[in-house]
């Protein structure tokens, strides 16, 4: 080369390099643009056969529907052992809707301060938690009320496995409350030795009810129906819940006109006797309620074709729902009930327009034992046969013809733009108990009916997930074949060609 | 096209008559087996918690990583140091062939070798639906990141091919390049600015894995694959197009 090409060439290199060099400038800016853009508009999909980590419709729609921002601060400790549930399931809340939804994760080394004060702030014992914060409110699930575990492999020496996730039921119900312009009130009825859930009696408690009411956003009182003619004002639902003694025709006239009025209105009746009798007891409500439809009875359900083994013969499961949109969902799991010492509610001849239906029933071997006595149970021809309902719900028009008829008699003005009375009547509360509503889809059936009664439709149907969960049962000599098919065949193929390539090629 | 046709079955050629090329099938099939092997071993044992599927564990497992790290290198650290050393670059430089075809030539032989290598891996969900349900919707997610995560990782190491002579320092350089993606989720915990977490977690490779081989299947990863492998091929493009002009 000589000197003077290479003088020519070098304004040449020159310009290739600034050109090369302003080409890759270009090109880093379009990848950094590209990936701007494709962080901040992005989708998700589950491509898992049962949809697994697929947000409910229910959580879908609320989360979309949110007109103010909503933080969710992760506290939880990587080691937590639902950690990466939790962790997968936040994503999932942000991705559908990022406008709104904003994760924060803050580590407890990094933040240590800012971490201090926020638990200190939520006054909370363990900082094992996630956090929801919306405009200064904030609600906190505690790691343990996301996961519930199944320790029958601990008996083996095995760990314990993960049962149920119910993160998404905790997320959606603390955004719910937070973004809920009003928390819906329920009033329990007080005065006719009912369970309540403020106090626990020695057969009853109702405070992991009490908790789940809580998580859903219900405000909770008191009706002393005795002292007070009319239902308190704000009330959204009132609650009877297993009364012992008899309701005053005030009250019932209180109770029609609030029914009337578009009242919604929640009956769990357990079988109770008269004083040192075995005799069934009438706490009046049997006539009221069957001028809705709701015919109920004095027995005790027994059902030997759904009989809990080790339990007495009045503790009973069922799987046997109808198509209410209480039990729907329960209906398509077939998750049963369990529940103990009912008496059968049934549905019956209502009101014009009423629409009566079913929730949940024993299997036809049922019957309603009316002769309780301690020499055993057996069905006498005075017993109603089954199947036999377990739980009625009751839908009635705007100004029935029933709501007309309540107003004539009790002289009350019904109000002319009522909307639909909602009734649900259970032979039983027992299946809400402390002991019981862990079991089965109990707390479902609890907590839908408590959210349908309240037109809260949106939180019916969100159910916890079972964590996808794989066990082989494969034997040592099965489990050997198989080495020596990955381990020494596939391999050994691949090495074989190696050989023989590389002899062909040497000759 | 036939020339870009006429290449590709070159290097395809190349990588199946080459002995290193089986080498590194016996030691990726013996690896991802002993992967295998181990997790129906656990997932056999009556005590095991059973939360997880097997291919959460394949797709995620330190042998999934150990294989990714050490066989995308020797896939790809000759394909371009080798032509350069053997003088064959100046002659495909000159040829018909433009530069971005000869770099999409050599890196669509490396995608096919490594599907071949991953292919005999479908016997693993097969054997496993012999004794347990196998929901095949996360199986094919967990694929399609080995995909992605592959073709970056091929792209990367292609760049590293396009200026080494030596095939070795290639490998090494590569290597190089693909510990600093590892390094991303180390930096993204030392972050203490939320951009800067989200840059990290969004540039964090064990995570989107572990997203893959549960099923799930994200728009930002696939584009980030995308626009990386785009960014390295780019590269390599004007790598091989500075040895014209210097």
């Amino acid at each position: 080369m000589s000197p003077n090409e290479t003088k020519s060439q070098r304004p040449g290199a020159i310009a290739q390099g600034s050109l090369l060099t302003a080409g890759v400038v270009v090109v880093l800016a379009l990848f950094a643009l590209v990936n701007y853009l494709g962080l901040r508009h992005y989708e998700r999909f589950d491509w898992t056969g049962s949809d697994i980590y697929t947000l409910s419709e229910k959580s879908e729609k609320i989360v979309q529907g949110l007109d103010r921002d909503v933080q969710l601060i992760v506290l939880l400790d990587p080691s937590a052992p639902s950690y990466a549930q939790v962790d997968e399931l936040v994503d999932r809340y942000v991705a559908a809707n990022p406008a709104r939804i904003v994760r924060r994760d803050l580590d407890r080394a990094k933040s240590a301060l800012e971490f201090q004060q926020l638990v200190a702030d939520l006054g909370i014992e363990s900082a094992n938690t996630l956090v929801i914060e919306s405009e200064g409110d904030k609600r906190v699930v505690n790691q343990y009320e996301l996961v519930e575990y199944d320790y029958s492999a601990a008996q083996m020496g095995g760990s314990p496995k993960i049962k149920e996730f119910k993160g998404e039921q905790e997320i959606t119900s603390a955004i719910l409350s937070l973004v809920e312009a009003e928390k819906p009130k329920v009033v329990f009825t007080i005065g006719h030795g009912e369970t309540t859930l403020e106090g626990s009696t020695s057969q009853r408690s109702l405070s992991e009810a009490r908790r789940l009411l809580g998580r859903d956003n219900f405000e909770i009182d008191t009706w002393q129906s005795l002292d007070e003619p009319a239902v308190p004002e704000g009330t959204d639902l009132v609650v009877i819940s297993a009364p012992t003694t008899r309701f005053t025709p005030p009250e019932l006239e209180s109770l029609s006109r609030w029914v009337g009025d578009g009242g919604r209105l929640l009956v769990f009746l357990e079988p109770s006797f008269e004083a040192g009798t075995t005799a069934l007891k009438d706490v009046g409500l049997s006539e009221w309620l069957a001028a809705y439809g709701i015919e109920t009875a004095r027995n005790v359900v027994i059902d030997p074709g759904a009989s809990v083994a080790f339990f007495g013969p009045d503790t009973i499961y069922t799987d046997a729902f109808g198509s209410h949109p209480v039990v729907e969902s329960l209906a398509q799991t077939r998750a049963p009930v369990m529940l103990a010492g009912a008496t059968s509610v049934n549905a019956g001849e209502g009101p014009e327009g009423a629409q009566i239906e079913a929730l949940v029933s024993t299997t036809d071997q049922a019957w309603g034992e009316t002769n309780v006595s301690e020499e055993g149970v057996a069905q006498d021809a005075e017993d109603l046969s089954g199947p036999l309902g377990l739980a009625v719900a009751v839908a009635l028009g705007g100004n029935s013809e029933h709501t007309a008829a309540n107003s004539e008699t009790d002289g009350s003005e019904s109000d002319e733009s009522a909307g639909e009375s909602r009734i649900v009547v259970f032979g039983d509360l027992d299946f809400a108990t402390d002991s019981l509503l862990a079991q089965g889809a109990n707390s479902l059936l609890f907590v839908n009916t408590f959210n349908w009664l309240v037109e809260r439709e949106e939180l019916i149907e969100i159910e916890g997930r079972m964590p996808e969960q794989t066990q082989l049962t494969m034997a040592s000599g099965e489990i050997y074949s198989l080495g020596a098919v990955v381990l020494l065949l596939m391999p050994g193929s691949a090495l074989f060609l190696g050989i023989w390539i590389a002899l062909r090629r040497r000759r | 096209m036939s020339s870009f046709l006429a290449l590709l079955q070159r290097e395809l050629r190349a990588y199946f008559v080459s002995p290193l090329a089986w080498a590194v099938s016996t030691f990726f099939l013996f690896v991802q087996g002993l992967s295998f092997l181990m997790i129906v071993s656990f997932l056999s044992d009556p005590r095991a918690a059973g939360e997880v599927t097997p291919f959460v564990i394949l797709f995620t497992s330190f042998f999934f990583w150990i294989t990714l790290i050490f066989v995308t290198p020797m896939i790809t650290m000759r394909l371009v140091s080798e032509e350069r050393r053997s003088g064959t670059l100046e002659i495909l430089l000159t040829s018909p062939l433009s530069e971005t075809q000869m770099v999409l030539a050599k890196f669509c032989a490396a995608m096919i070798f490594w599907c071949f290598l991953w292919l005999p891996t479908v016997l693993y969900p097969l054997i496993i639906e012999r004794y347990s349900d196998v929901d095949w919707g996360p199986v094919s997610s967990g694929y399609l990141g080995v995909l992605g995560l592959g073709s970056m990782f091929l792209a990367v190491g292609l760049f590293g091919s396009s200026f080494a002579k030596n095939q070795i320092v290639a490998a090494a350089a590569t290597f190089a390049m693909m510990m600093v993606f590892f390094l991303v989720p180390w930096f993204g915990s030392l972050a203490t600015g939320e951009t800067l977490q989200l840059v990290f977690g969004y540039a964090d490779l064990l995570s989107h894995m572990e997203d893959f081989s549960k099923g799930i299947v994200d728009s930002r990863r696939l584009v980030y694959y995308l626009t990386t492998t785009a960014l390295f091929l780019f590269l390599t493009v004007r790598a091989v197009e500075a040895k014209k002009w210097r």
